[in-house]
């Protein structure tokens, strides 16, 4: 194989990287817009690496980075994305392209950068990244499963979200304290996250009070995942003491014409035991989270105990 | 050799070999030492106790212990065998537990006692074979867990998850409502149990073999301990079989269902449940149960009305087997609080 150059991943490069994401995940693809969406367009920045050789991508590792809350004070954490090599730059002997492609982006910007990586890989990148990567397992991801309703909503008023503004930050400094890592919900993440995707707006809903300050948030989409049609609560932000909001949020998401509304919910959070109590399921699911920290004293075992990571903070539906 | 290793200076002198008897006392007493701080309770071990464990135990036990230049043990690490049944086949395996170190002797290097004494076990013991294990599975403490996820070959396999309920709440059959099925205590295990776990261990994936021997030595030869067990027959026909405790688990005063294993139709699950939370109620305590969360049992309990919570417990394995991978282990590894030391 001829030599190769690991160098960031600049905005000409989106064609060449979603040829070989194409190349390396049969029958998937990434088309432009969604490329241009999540590598340029992301308020908190790009950070992504590639192994090139003659114009081609042959290993490629990448992170969405955000403002986050760690341990209360600002930092910036990233979701492990599109992390692949081509099937032809698999293997052979030595350190593989994908781990030297891998290690360069965690020199270039782990510590740096980004204070935490963490994501859902799947099992071939949980094991590369288990081996040779640093990942810590953070949690088997369990899934809370609620059958739509048709019932006639009772408590506040929810109504649909069609823009973020600074109310989104301080319904997320509500909520914080409680949270040992979170992902800042601000407008800019909130609207980028779910307002600009190429693939439409996601289904933004609210509560406010009187004077028309956002009591709590959530978001849901539409996905189809391994053959069932399901609504996706991606987001719930209501702080602790707010139950009625909540239940309202969720009975709203709940009005869909899909199989089940399906949430990730930390198993340590009130919502975890609270949705359950009105109705959800806990059902396994196939993901494992991971985490890798260049922070001291912060390792996955530490993030599995109060992080905020819910189902908006992966990529399981980012592409759908 | 009961009294404590003053330094660990003396490094280069640690000896390290297998259990061998009159090994116990000193053995129980660094254990204790190790342990005291985190646990008094458990700390209180006694040597009835560990010699029902790891020398009464009809699959074994594996111990390999590290001793200073003196014969004081400083380090264990040690496994309480079980036969399990896996795709037809038995093997042996093992839960890994009661590995500590004593404080003297505690530090992080690759040099260090407690890693030392990992790496000799697995020599020892772990593989195919006479006296091996072809995987082991444990519930490390924070500590051990980040020691052996780095240095021992810990892999992750699950997070584990509990079920909890207030028997008032749950919603089960009223006592003598459950058609065909007779529930009953019993004070014995016989050789109904042997095939009924037969039947039931192909659709349960890694199970440890739950047959009359195995059970009678865990829940009644225990010292100390005071199991209630009952049984569900249909017609006479075992269907079922379950196991409670008073205890204490995650951070909870409970009655706990130790151990329960049903057949998938004729409700013996919901049965033996409905009976399970009767004495909870006796006991004016919450129903707990631990199954793993991607078997049947787990999403029925929670039709019955009980909710999942988390647990402390992360599940590890370690597989010397090439074609056992530790993630295959993540929906098939069958455990139960029977199977851990916890209660």
């Amino acid at each position: 194989m001829a030599p190769c150059e690991l160098r960031p991943v600049e905005p000409e490069d989106g064609a060449a990287v979603c040829e070989a994401f194409a190349a390396a995940f049969e029958g998937r693809r990434r088309d432009a817009a969604a490329w241009r969406w999540a590598y340029l367009a992301n308020p908190a920045g790009r950070r992504a690496w590639a192994a090139f050789a003659e114009g081609r991508v042959l290993a490629h590792f990448a992170a969405m980075p955000a403002r986050a809350l760690l341990r209360g004070r600002p930092a910036s954490v990233a979701l492990v994305v599109d992390s692949f090599a081509r099937p032809e730059a698999r293997g052979g002997g030595g350190e593989s392209v994908f781990a030297r492609t891998a290690r360069a982006f965690f020199d270039a910007h782990g510590g740096r950068d980004d204070a935490l990586y963490f994501g859902w890989p799947v099992e071939q990148a949980w094991r590369v990244g288990v081996r040779s990567l640093g990942y810590g397992a953070v949690r088997t991801q369990s899934a809370l499963v609620l059958p739509p309703s048709a019932a006639s909503a009772t408590g506040p008023e929810v109504e649909p979200l069609a823009a973020f503004d600074e109310q989104a930050l301080w319904l997320f400094e509500r909520c914080a304290p409680r949270f040992s890592c979170a992902v800042v919900r601000d407008a800019d993440w909130l609207s980028w996250r779910y307002l600009t995707h190429p693939r439409g707006p996601a289904r933004c809903l609210g509560v406010r009070d009187d004077a028309g300050v956002l009591r709590g948030l959530a978001v849901c989409a539409r996905a189809t995942l391994e053959g069932r049609d399901l609504e996706l609560l991606l987001e719930l932000l209501v702080p602790e003491d707010e139950p009625e909001v909540a239940r309202a949020l969720v009975h709203a998401a709940r009005r869909t014409c899909a199989e089940a509304l399906v949430a990730w919910l930390p198993e340590r959070s009130n919502w975890f035991a609270r949705l359950q109590s009105w109705g959800a399921r806990v059902h396994p699911t196939p993901w494992r989270m991971a985490a890798r920290s260049f922070t001291p004293r912060v390792d996955a075992a530490w993030l599995a105990l109060d992080d905020w990571f819910t189902l908006g903070d992966s990529d399981l539906v980012l592409w759908a | 050799m009961t009294t404590p290793s003053p330094t660990r200076d003396q490094r280069g002198t640690l000896r390290l070999r297998p259990l061998e008897r009159g090994d116990e006392e000193g053995l129980l007493a660094a254990w204790r030492r190790a342990f005291a701080p985190l646990d008094p309770a458990a700390a209180e071990r006694s040597l009835a106790d560990w010699r029902w464990r790891f020398e009464a135990n009809p699959d074994g036990a594996q111990v390999l212990l590290a001793l200073d230049g003196e014969g004081r043990v400083v380090a264990q690490f040690a496994a309480s065998g079980a036969a399990f049944e896996l795709d037809g086949e038995r093997l042996r395996a093992g839960q890994a537990l009661d590995s500590f170190v004593d404080p003297a002797w505690r530090g992080l290097g690759r040099s260090g006692a407690f890693v030392r004494t990992g790496l000799a076990f697995a020599e020892h013991f772990g593989g195919e074979g006479l006296g091996r294990s072809v995987f082991l599975w444990g519930l490390p403490a924070p500590a051990a867990l980040r020691i052996g996820s780095a240095r021992l070959g810990y892999g992750f396999v699950r997070s584990v998850l509990h079920l909890v309920g207030e028997p008032v709440a749950l919603r089960l059959p009223a006592s003598g409502a459950c058609g065909a099925l007779d529930v009953r205590e019993v004070a014995a295990f016989d050789g109904s149990h042997d095939a009924f776990f037969a039947g039931e261990a192909r659709s349960r994936g890694a199970i440890a073999v739950r047959d009359a021997r195995r059970l009678t030595w865990r829940y009644r030869e225990r010292p100390d301990a005071h199991y209630a067990g009952a049984e569900a027959r249909a017609h006479g026909r075992l269907a079922g079989w379950a196991v409670l405790a008073r205890g204490r688990f995650a951070e909870r005063e409970a009655t706990l269902v130790v151990d329960v294993l049903a057949e998938r139709e004729g409700g013996a699950l919901a049965a033996l449940t409905a009976w399970a939370a009767e004495r909870a109620r006796a006991d004016g305590l919450p129903l707990v149960a631990l199954v793993p969360d991607t078997s049947r049992e787990f999403l029925a309990l929670q039709d019955m009305g009980m909710r999942v919570e988390p647990t402390p417990y992360t599940l590890v394995a370690r597989s010397w087997r090439r074609a056992l991978d530790v993630s295959d282990l993540r929906a098939r590894l069958w455990i139960t609080l029977g199977d851990t030391d916890l209660c």
